[in-house]
């Protein structure tokens, strides 16, 4: 007889095994990478040469030094896109090298003035990485705020990071880029400590580009930083004077102006599906190695305001997630969580908050107004 | 190997936890399976697997063929279940309902699998891990060698001398090599 290793039964707590696992994994990755971070913060002389003395001598201004490059490869994972922008992004190497400086002047900002960093009201942006997709350009950031965050609080007691938020627009290659209004993104961060955090940032290109080298200019113009974290009790501070009453919310002036080429190697395109641009039917498709979006004509509700969304199923079925919960009507977005589907089927729903409430391909093709499949091709 | 899982490799040796997290979904059952073969016991399975994925991912970028994914994590799955099974040697309790190995499905009843697992747990050690790697996981002989980071005439050597034990256990017509 042979013997049969599908015979043996698979433990019913394997799954939860594989899962601490891995969270165990993304723990000590994230550690390693922090050391890392740190000792790359005392190496990178190149930029920073006068800088890098500080880091022995004056500790607390090391702890101002913004990271640069790096920050992708430690968010990408946890990103609400994942998938591997680090080993893409062209890294934001600042343009001029700081002179050296006395310590006695190191009290005021001693930041490198080039256009990838910004300071004011005691809050310094600096971006770090970039990389666009040929659909959205995704920014890394490093944040140092004068003024410390607090943090969240969960029900163990245990600290979690500050919610932090950007507020602004973007222009792209001159023009006001509708669609990249910073603080409807997802900014995806990590607190260091009290005054620092990293993210990642995407900010949608006003019309998908497929000239794939092309570099072009993108201008962020920020006009807000603000935070939510908690009391030590838990309880959440709230400042009654903030929008939303916010923890904090300091308002100010952070430009920066970054040069952005285009990847086009993971772009396809689905477009011309509507030609009448028929209500309720997908109009176009777009996927990068890291996203969907679908275009279709909304329909409108009884006052006519625009109201349908989407939903998406792969091949087996499964749900993509949506990315974003606030795009323009007729335009969704959902991440492909590093994954290639071989099939995308889309269903266009009357109400764009019950398309997100979606869970099951049955569900969806029952109350679909209009529907669609495309077949990706992957590398 | 699926194209899929190739790139999710590449991706993995390059430190892609995702990827990396994507394959050890896609192998879970294998690498239980074979934990179990080794260590006979259901907790010490799943410790030998948890040590497997944590251990896998800090040697991934040493991870040259990715092509080689599966053979590779095997060669760490045999290490962590050598290293648990040699702290835990004479106190692993068999599963005595013989719940384990239920019969039908191959043809052969509880009991005789149970005298068969029994003799492959009475082999040394290597026997052992060749045995388990040629008839339960199949891989070829060039695998084996890679995944036990030994010669292939060494691997050769040992199933022949495997086998022969295994025979001088088991009554005949219990076990064929295929």
């Amino acid at each position: 007889m042979q013997l049969k290793f599908d015979d043996i039964p698979v433990s019913d707590h394997l799954e939860e095994t594989v899962r601490s696992s891995m969270e165990a994994v993304r723990k000590e990755r994230r550690k390693a990478r922090r050391k890392h971070l740190l000792i790359g913060c005392a190496s990178t002389a190149a930029a920073f040469a006068a800088a890098a003395v500080f880091c022995v001598a004056n500790p607390s201004l090391a702890a101002k030094l913004p990271l640069i490059g790096g920050i992708f490869s430690d968010l990408e994972d946890d990103f609400i896109y994942p998938g591997d922008y680090s080993d893409r992004a062209q890294v934001l190497t600042p343009q001029e090298t700081t002179e050296e400086v006395s310590e006695a002047e190191s009290t005021e900002a001693a930041q490198p003035a080039d256009a990838y960093t910004a300071t004011d009201q005691g809050v310094t942006i600096t971006a770090s990485e970039i990389y666009c997709d040929g659909l959205s350009v995704y920014l890394s950031l490093d944040v140092y705020t004068e003024t410390p965050l607090g943090y969240h609080y969960d029900s163990a007691g245990n600290q979690t990071p500050a919610t932090v938020y950007l507020s602004g627009s973007s222009y792209f290659d001159g023009a006001l880029n509708p669609g990249g209004s910073i603080g409807n993104t997802d900014f995806h961060t990590e607190q260091l400590d009290e005054n620092h955090v990293k993210g990642m940032l995407k900010i949608d290109l006003p019309a998908p580009s497929f000239d794939g080298g092309s570099v072009h200019q993108l201008d962020i113009s920020m006009k807000a930083f603000g935070a939510d974290y908690d009391n030590p009790d838990g309880t959440p501070v709230s400042v009654y004077e903030n929008p939303a009453e916010t923890a904090l919310w300091i308002r100010g002036d952070w430009d920066l102006s970054l040069p952005c080429t285009i990847d086009t190697s993971g772009l396809q395109a689905f477009e011309g599906l509507n030609p009448e641009d028929t209500e309720g039917n997908i109009t176009d498709v777009y996927i990068s190695s890291y996203q969907v979006i679908v275009q279709h004509v909304p329909v409108p509700d009884e006052w006519g305001n625009p109201m349908s969304g989407i939903c998406a199923f792969d091949q087996d079925g499964n749900p993509l997630k949506h990315g974003s919960n606030s795009s323009p009507f007729g335009y969704d977005f959902f991440t492909l969580d590093g994954k290639q589907p071989s099939e995308i089927r889309f269903y266009v729903i009357s109400d764009w908050v019950r398309a997100h409430k979606i869970k099951t391909e049955a569900e969806a093709a029952a109350e679909a107004l209009g529907s669609c499949t495309i077949q990706p091709a992957w590398n | 190997m699926e194209k899929e899982i190739l790139k999710l490799a590449r991706q993995a040796a390059r430190g892609n936890v995702s990827a990396y997290g994507s394959l050890i979904v896609h192998y879970q059952d294998y690498l239980y399976r074979m934990a179990f073969l080794h260590v006979k016991n259901e907790t010490m399975a799943l410790d030998v697997v948890g040590d497997c994925i944590l251990k896998g991912f800090q040697s991934i970028r040493r991870l040259k063929h990715p092509e080689y994914f599966k053979t590779w994590i095997t060669r760490i799955l045999i290490r962590c279940a050598a290293d648990a099974f040699s702290k835990n040697r004479g106190e692993v309790p068999m599963d005595p309902a013989g719940e384990a190995f239920p019969a039908g499905t191959s043809g052969i009843s509880a009991e005789e699998k149970w005298d068969l697992y029994d003799a492959i747990d009475r082999l040394p050690e290597k026997y052992k891990t060749v045995i388990i790697l040629k008839y339960f996981s199949e891989l070829t002989v060039r695998e084996i060698a890679y995944a036990m980071d030994i010669p292939e005439g060494s691997v050769k050597a040992y199933l022949s001398r495997a086998r022969k034990e295994l025979r001088g256990h088991l009554k005949e017509g219990y076990f064929y090599a295929t």
